[in-house]
C-alpha cells in the first residue's frame, strides 16, 4: 500500500498521521511533512504510526532526523503506536530506545 | 543450491514495493515464520535500496537482479548491479548499540540490519570489476 499523511493541527500539537508502506521512494514525503511541522511552533510533534505496514532504514533515519530537528526547536517529538513492523526495525536499529514512544 | 526464482527490478525505488511483495510470497510458500519473513524482507529491500542509492546513484533506467534459491537447509537470496562499488570500509560488520541519534545515518544502517537478519552474508567488494554482489543466506532451522 502506498504511504499516505495526514496532518492535523490542534492546540499545542500537531498530529502525522502515517499508513502505507515507508521506503526510500516514500520516505522524502515523511520527512517534508516533519520538517515542516517542527517549526510551526508547536510544543509538540506526533507522528502516529499505527497504520504502517512497513517502514526501512530510511524511515528510521527520517525519524531520527525529524527526533535531532525537534530538540534543537525545543519541540517534544513522539511515536505515536508504532506498528509491529516499525517496532522490528526500530529494535533491529537499537533505536527503539531513543524515541518517546507512546503505545 | 537450485535457484527459484531471478527478479530483475528497474532501480527506480517505487518498484521497491513490488519486490517486497514478491519476497513475501515466496518466504510464505517456503513456509517461513511471519516474524522471519518480516526481517528478511527488510534486509533485502536494504539491499536493493543500496543498489538504487549507492551503486546506481540515483540513475533509474539501470537493473537490480535478484535471484532466490533454497534447499532443505537454506534459503540465499543475491543481490547484484553493475554500478558504483561500495568502498570496503562501509561493508564491515560493526555491533549496533543504542547509539545517540546524531550517529544514525541511513546507508550505514542498512548495511547492519542486512547482518543481524542473516545467518551468512558475503559482499564482493572493489575487488571485482564485474558486479556488485551481496549473498545472504539463512539456515532453515532459523526460519521458523
Amino acid at each position: 500500500m502506498a504511504m499516505q499523511l495526514d496532518v492535523t493541527e490542534s492546540g499545542e500539537a500537531i498530529a502525522i498521521k502515517v499508513a502505507g508502506e515507508v521506503d526510500l521512494y516514500s520516505s522524502p514525503e515523511l520527512r517534508s511533512a516533519i520538517n515542516q511541522a517542527v517549526p510551526k511552533g508547536r510544543r509538540v510533534v506526533r507522528v502516529d504510526l499505527a497504520g504502517v505496514g512497513y517502514m526501512d532504514s530510511s524511515g528510521v533515519a527520517t525519524l531520527v532526523e525529524g527526533l535531532r530537528h525537534a530538540g534543537e526547536k525545543g519541540v517534544e517529538f513522539v511515536l505515536m503506536a508504532p506498528s509491529s513492523p516499525v517496532m522490528k526495525v526500530l529494535q533491529l536499529s537499537r533505536l527503539d530506545s531513543v524515541f518517546n514512544i507512546v503505545s | 543450491m537450485k535457484m527459484d526464482l531471478l527478479l530483475e527490478v528497474r532501480s527506480e525505488p517505487q518498484f521497491l514495493q513490488c519486490a517486497r511483495a514478491t519476497l513475501r510470497a515466496y518466504l510464505t510458500q517456503l513456509k517461513v515464520g511471519e516474524e522471519r519473513v518480516m526481517e528478511v524482507v527488510l534486509a533485502v529491500d536494504e539491499a536493493l535500496s543500496n543498489c538504487m542509492r549507492h551503486a546506481y546513484e540515483g540513475d533509474t533506467e539501470q537493473v537490480v537482479r535478484v535471484e532466490l534459491g533454497s534447499d532443505e537447509t537454506a534459503i540465499e537470496i543475491r543481490v547484484s548491479d553493475r554500478g558504483k562499488a561500495c568502498p570496503k570500509e562501509k561493508l564491515v560488520r560493526r555491533e549496533l548499540a543504542p547509539p545517540a541519534p546524531d550517529a544514525v545515518t541511513p546507508g550505514g544502517l542498512g548495511i547492519q540490519l542486512i547482518y543481524s537478519v542473516f545467518d551468512e552474508v558475503a559482499f564482493t567488494t572493489e575487488d571485482d570489476p564485474r558486479e556488485n554482489r551481496v549473498e545472504m543466506r539463512l539456515r532453515r532451522g532459523n526460519s521458523g
